[in-house]
């Protein structure tokens, strides 16, 4: 998350183009499609970024990029653009704010709840009303399973945490311990 | 003593039954980039100017810098424990230190820490570090002396409780030694000392704070220390600290005297801070608000008025200079902010006149106000008669034949330089002061040798406390001479003279 300012602009940018066509769900899947392989593959972004590899090579890995996932033309030209201006490399950072503008436009906001065990749906659902209600938002929830938090759940919107595992409640008892 | 296993996991069983599970909620942040102190963090967007942060590990960070993006801040412990992407936890809460009597005879760090090894500082109270100094209206005239025991000071440029006066001086020329020993000449009064060290090494500090153990000042001091190996923002945050320390005694209607030592290396750190916060540098590369970081320091140190308890806070903060040079940015910068200043120069200091104390270059801006009526009767000339005396001295330097009444001055010139020298860790009560001074501004020094003076000086204290202690309960009760008590005070020089001559065989 270095380089916000940057991506900030450039998200801005494909934002309105997004919200004349109407295309943020198009948008918003390619992108984050785009920054997990980015992330989870490094060969691909060391392709489009690393400078030893002339510019005219890279667009050319891009194209055949943008070919092989079947990128909508707008999106095909930013992209391109993007390594033009080598700014590729801030690819993940666009995709979130991207993300996160869509979701303030819908009044919407991404959530992950960590729990030791798979929640069944109702949990799920209570937890998302949860959110929902200390929010204001729509709450959209990714559920992560982590045993190591022994039990209980964490739940995350932005900024805010809701620790409520046995893990942190441990460490908190250890403090008390300690300190007193 | 036999540790029962019984009563451990009595004691373990209590705690958890009283801790209480509840979910945490926080807001959070991720740390962009971390070093040199300081830290960029991503997120906790609802966070407040000088908020602390909480690092994990419990280590906390001052935010100092509020972006579009990101929040500057500086970090209060080891830095080498954080990295890149941990999460930031914000707490909510102003910087604060703890404050109130609990805190005398303690040494912390710029943070409120116990760095003694005397156990927890059980303070019941904590304030803000970075408060508004009282208006105006909350004020009142600087008119009662505090004395800080050194001849030189309380004659010529006296501090009154409230004042802040500067010392200022090279390296190595007794700057801590003239504070250190203020503190000491609290002993006896009411007035509570806060000693802050900025930037010294830990040898230092060790040292001052064995001189004032040694000599009974620990108890009624707060030593703040903010070392040279701790990090920019503990010591550029230890005088602010200190400062909150000492205004709880000034706004409970108490005394209090704080020491800056020194205020130059506190500009030091806050150009490390601001420059490391990308904060554009100005002149000698001191941020913009350097002036102000001096000056809503000092600010804070006065006298509130009678509705407000009639409490005080004075101020005695240090620069060093480099090589005699006020002239320069930090010198100029604190001078215009303080209400006078005491100079100190190498050229006496290695002359023998110790404090070193240059009465020409000294003025306290608040004068007579903050001297006894008495104080004013003896040293209303000195002032004058030592500036007459240099300019003089310099003069008879080429040899020609002098007339009398030269001569004569530069005897009693040269009487009063020697009487102002003062040994460390002497710091002379007000009555004392006053008798030397007489003394020497009305010639019962002028038939003595210059180098027997100091011998004369501490035999006549104990003169008058065998044979006439009344002159010493007189002057601490009325505050001032009058016609019997002078009369009182001449037969009394007059018979010591007599014998002192004696005993040395003089004519």
């Amino acid at each position: 998350m270095k380089n916000t300012v940057i991506a900030k602009r450039y998200a801005k940018a494909l934002f309105a183009v997004g919200k004349e066509g109407n295309a943020f769900a198009d948008f918003t899947k390619t992108l984050n499609a785009m920054s997990e392989l980015f992330v989870g593959m490094p060969e691909v972004a060391d392709a489009l970024t690393n400078p030893l590899y002339p510019v005219e090579a890279r667009e050319k890995v891009m194209e055949h990029l943008l070919a092989s996932m079947q990128v909508s033309q707008v999106l095909g030209n930013f992209f391109k653009l993007l390594v033009q201006k080598k700014r590729a490399n801030i690819l993940p950072d666009i995709a979130a704010v991207f993300q996160a503008m869509v979701d303030a436009d819908n009044n919407m906001c991404q959530g992950t709840v960590v729990s030791a065990m798979e929640l069944t749906p109702e949990l799920s659902a209570k937890v998302k009303a949860t959110l929902e209600k200390i929010t204001g938002k729509q709450v959209v929830l990714t559920a992560q399973v982590d045993p190591s938090i022994i039990g209980g759940i964490v739940a995350k919107v932005g900024d805010l945490v809701l620790d409520g595992s046995i893990k942190s409640q441990l460490a908190g008892l250890k403090e008390s311990i300690k300190g007193s | 003593m036999q540790i029962k296993a019984e009563e451990i996991s009595q004691i373990i069983k209590g705690q958890i039954k009283d801790y209480e599970s509840k979910v945490d909620l926080s807001e959070t942040g991720t740390v962009i980039s971390v070093g040199d102190g300081i830290a960029r963090v991503y997120g906790v967007e609802k966070c407040m100017a000088m908020e602390l942060l909480e690092f994990p590990s419990g280590i906390l960070g001052i935010a100092l810098n509020l972006e579009a993006d990101n929040v500057g801040c500086a970090i209060l412990g080891d830095v080498r424990k954080i990295k890149e992407g941990d999460t930031v936890k914000r707490t909510g809460r102003i910087a604060e230190v703890p404050v109130g009597p609990e805190m005398e005879g303690r040494v912390v760090d710029g943070v409120g820490t116990p760095i003694d090894g005397q156990g927890p500082l059980n303070a019941k109270h904590s304030s803000k570090i970075e408060v508004l100094a009282p208006g105006v209206i909350a004020r009142k005239s600087v008119h009662e002396p505090c004395y800080t025991g050194a001849k030189a000071v309380d004659a010529m440029t006296p501090v009154g409780r409230g004042q802040r006066e500067l010392v200022i001086g090279d390296r190595q020329i007794g700057k801590t030694a003239l504070c250190v020993d203020a503190i000491i000449a609290q002993k006896y009064t009411d007035v509570h000392c806060v000693y802050v060290a900025i930037g010294q090494k830990k040898s230092t500090v060790a040292l001052v704070v064995e001189a004032l153990r040694k000599h009974g000042a620990m108890e009624y001091t707060t030593v703040v220390a903010a070392c040279a190996s701790d990090p920019a923002p503990m010591q550029y945050v230890a005088a602010f600290a200190g400062c909150a320390m000492g205004e709880y005694f000034r706004d409970n209607g108490q005394h209090a005297l704080i020491i800056y030592d020194d205020l130059s290396k506190q500009a030091v750190s806050y150009r490390e801070l601001s420059l490391l916060l990308r904060r554009p540098p100005g002149r000698e590369a001191y941020p913009g608000d350097i002036f102000f970081n001096h000056s809503r320091l000092l600010e804070r140190s006065c006298k509130v008025n009678d509705a407000l308890g009639a409490g005080s806070l004075t101020a005695l903060p240090i620069i060093e200079t480099q090589a005699g040079d006020v002239s320069a940015f930090i010198p100029t910068n604190v001078i215009s902010i303080t209400d006078g200043q005491v100079y100190l120069e190498p050229n006496l200091f290695f002359a023998g006149v110790r404090p070193a104390i240059n009465v020409g270059l000294s003025v306290s801006r608040v004068g007579g106000a903050a001297q006894v009526k008495a104080m004013k009767q003896v040293a209303g000339s000195l002032r004058l008669d030592l500036a007459q005396y240099r300019e003089l001295a310099a003069f008879a330097g080429f040899g020609s034949d002098l007339d009398a009444a030269t001569q004569a001055q530069l005897t009693r010139g040269a009487r009063l330089v020697e009487i102002l020298k003062q040994p460390q860790y002497q710091p002379l009560p007000m009555e004392k002061q006053i008798c030397i001074l007489f003394a020497g501004t009305r010639g019962y020094l002028d038939t003595l040798p210059v180098d027997s003076l100091a011998e004369y000086e501490q035999q006549l204290y104990a003169h008058i406390e065998k044979n006439q202690p009344s002159i010493y309960d007189d002057l601490k009760e009325k505050q001032a001479i009058d016609a019997a008590l002078e009369e009182k005070i001449r037969t009394t020089l007059q018979a010591f003279g007599e014998s002192f001559k004696a005993a040395k065989g003089l004519k």
